[in-house]
């Protein structure tokens, strides 16, 4: 399984917003998709999935054109865990995850053992099995960003993307999270995209990193080849230090000063 | 393990649920049935239903059965689809736009068929021609609302409510206009009209508006689980593929045609529509796949009972239903909301 994102351009009415963006993916992939704010990070999230149409490019899966296949069809194979999942109706966490079942279930169909069993199947991976008959509103932030993961699983997808899933998470929760990121990319042969405003996690957990900047690709490759001080400087404006930690052998980024303008 | 026991356990439950509403619902009919100036025993009811499928010796007075086939089975029964229908056309509308406010009227139905109503009776067309003709007037309001609320394929949810506003606001005016000119007998007609109440209901009335409201909540109850994604948001909604604006439009379609013929077949009846569905979430939750049924079979007994009572409570004369569906429904309702604020979600 292989994803193709061939030049992809975006605009808001008149704000351009992406402009140009190709990469390609390979299963068991983490990329992790870094920039300052309003670099085009979640555009480009939702554009791959065609949430929101590109206005030119191209999304292919293997060699399936994704313009070309229904939205419902491109869920099957694409899940997502937004940046806002936060949900205020009181649903159990069992009926949250069997949402993720939507596009395999035609309208007139009812729920069947094999939608219950995957049900099953995600909550056991992302380890709130126990969770499964409380509510939604009565578990915690990190709790709730896993069942939104076993949600996605349960879509059965080929690709995951994450819209900065670690936002709003104490220390302790944003390594599990992504440790169980890392799992599933290998076991579940996964192709996953990450939006991230932690270069630490992302330099960390994605096996490459693409730097945005003003909705273009400023620089895309391995974290120890393009999170350099001076890549850092050049988009986030400030001076840091660079080092790999002995213990994590991943790089550390440690933010100085602001660069006065 | 865990999750089997969650799948029986919940199956259990709704199961029950609408069990119990079944159950209530009959025992309500029932009910109703033996009350009126006449009291007949429930026991005589149930023969005089069963002589109509099977053969029974009649050994009741024969006008127990003009009354009770006649004249108190056709309104109860319109009292439950009317009912019925507010309910869930109410709750898809609620869940579709994620708004607590939202009620079957909000495409301007209830001041549109008011309007049509009223045209008919100032124009002394007869009787015969209101409920057509609020029926066809509250459909166009209806599609009015929707086809100025849309902007570039896609229905807005402010713009909608707002349009829905503004036009109910226009046909309010015309209907204030048309009581301005209207004689007396007129405008106590119209002003009977406007406040919905079941006195008028016969077996026409009945079949005209059964299949309508029985198909359309079919229908609906077809979206619950894209009403349940849409819930918990738009963009989480189009991630899973739902296709948020055609099920819009669908809900829209539907939900607008069952609420016309109930306005059609009873007046605008309020409160109903808007409070039943949050009683119902209430008690059994946000999931529209045991919420939609229960907002219908809630609705049907909540109007029953209302209308019952509305027909005795100062008997000889009735009072119209919709001033008793609020004056008991409020207080319940706000019961309710105060013991269980947190679990609606709205």
């Amino acid at each position: 399984m292989r994803l193709k994102v061939d030049k992809i351009s975006f605009s808001y009415d008149s704000v351009e917003a992406l402009e140009n963006i190709s990469f390609e993916l390979e299963q068991e992939e983490i990329l992790g998709i870094v920039g300052p704010n309003g670099s085009g990070k979640t555009t480009l999230l939702r554009c791959i999935n065609r949430v929101l149409k590109p206005k030119t490019g191209v999304v292919f899966l293997d060699k399936v054109n994704l313009s070309l296949i229904r939205q419902k069809e491109i869920a099957k194979e694409i899940g997502v865990v937004p940046q806002n999942s936060i949900n205020r109706f009181p649903f159990t966490v069992f009926d949250t995850v069997l949402m993720g079942r939507f596009p395999h279930l035609g309208r007139f169909d009812k729920e069947k053992k094999e939608d219950f069993d995957l049900v099953d199947r995600s909550l056991r991976i992302s380890g709130i099995t126990h969770l499964a008959s409380r509510l939604i509103t009565e578990i915690s932030g990190g709790e709730h960003q896993k069942v939104i993961i076993a949600r996605a699983l349960a879509q059965e997808p080929k690709v995951l993307l994450l819209d900065e899933p670690t936002l709003h998470l104490d220390i302790n929760h944003q390594m599990e999270l992504l440790e169980l990121l890392r799992v599933l990319a290998k076991k579940e042969s996964l192709i996953i995209v990450m939006v991230s405003h932690d270069l630490n996690l992302a330099a960390r957990y994605a096996d490459r990193i693409l730097i945005l900047k003003e909705g273009e690709i400023y620089r895309a490759g391995l974290p120890e080849k393009i999170l350099t001080p001076s890549n850092v400087k050049e988009v986030y404006g400030i001076e840091v230090e660079i080092f790999r930690s002995s213990a994590t052998n991943s790089l550390n980024i440690i933010p100085i000063s602001t660069i006065k303008k | 393990m865990k999750a089997k026991e969650f799948i029986v356990k919940r199956r259990f439950k709704w199961s029950l649920i609408l069990i119990a509403l079944i159950v209530g619902l009959l025992v309500s009919m029932i009910f109703a049935l033996t009350i009126g100036s006449t009291p007949i025993h429930p026991f005589v009811i149930a023969k005089i239903l069963l002589s109509k499928i099977v053969n029974l010796t009649k050994d009741w007075p024969g006008y127990f059965e003009s009354i009770v086939i006649g004249v108190r089975l056709p309104r109860i029964l319109l009292g439950a689809l009317v009912g019925a229908a507010l309910g869930i056309a109410g709750c898809s509308m609620q869940g579709m736009f994620r708004n607590p406010m939202a009620s079957p009227y909000v495409t301007g139905i209830a001041s549109g068929s008011a309007f049509g109503a009223s045209l008919v009776i100032v124009l002394g067309l007869g009787w015969r021609w209101i409920a057509p003709s609020a029926f066809l007037f509250s459909v166009s309001t209806a599609f009015l609302v929707y086809f100025i609320a849309k902007t570039r394929g896609k229905i807005p949810v402010g713009t909608l409510l707002l349009t829905g506003i503004a036009i109910s606001l226009f046909f309010s005016a015309l209907v204030s206009f048309t009581q301005y000119v209207a004689g007396e007998r007129q405008l106590r007609q119209i002003v009977f009209w406007l406040m919905g109440g079941l006195w008028a209901s016969n077996w026409n009335k009945v079949l005209s508006s059964f299949p309508l409201i029985l198909l359309g909540s079919i229908g609906i109850s077809f979206f619950s689980r894209d009403l349940n994604l849409l819930l918990t948001g738009e963009e989480s909604a189009l991630d899973l593929g739902v296709g948020v604006e055609n099920v819009r439009k669908m809900i829209l379609v539907l939900a607008s045609l069952i609420t016309a013929s109930a306005v059609a077949a009873c007046g605008i009846i309020g409160f109903v529509g808007l409070i039943i569905p949050h009683i119902m979430r209430i008690l059994v939750g946000p999931d529209h796949r045991i919420l939609l049924p229960s907002s219908f079979l809630g609705g049907a007994i909540f109007l029953i009972w209302t209308d019952t009572l509305s027909r005795r409570i100062i008997a000889p004369t009735e009072l119209p239903v919709g001033i008793i569906t609020a004056i008991l429904g409020v207080p319940f309702f706000l019961f309710l909301l105060r013991k269980r604020k947190r679990q609606i979600g709205f």
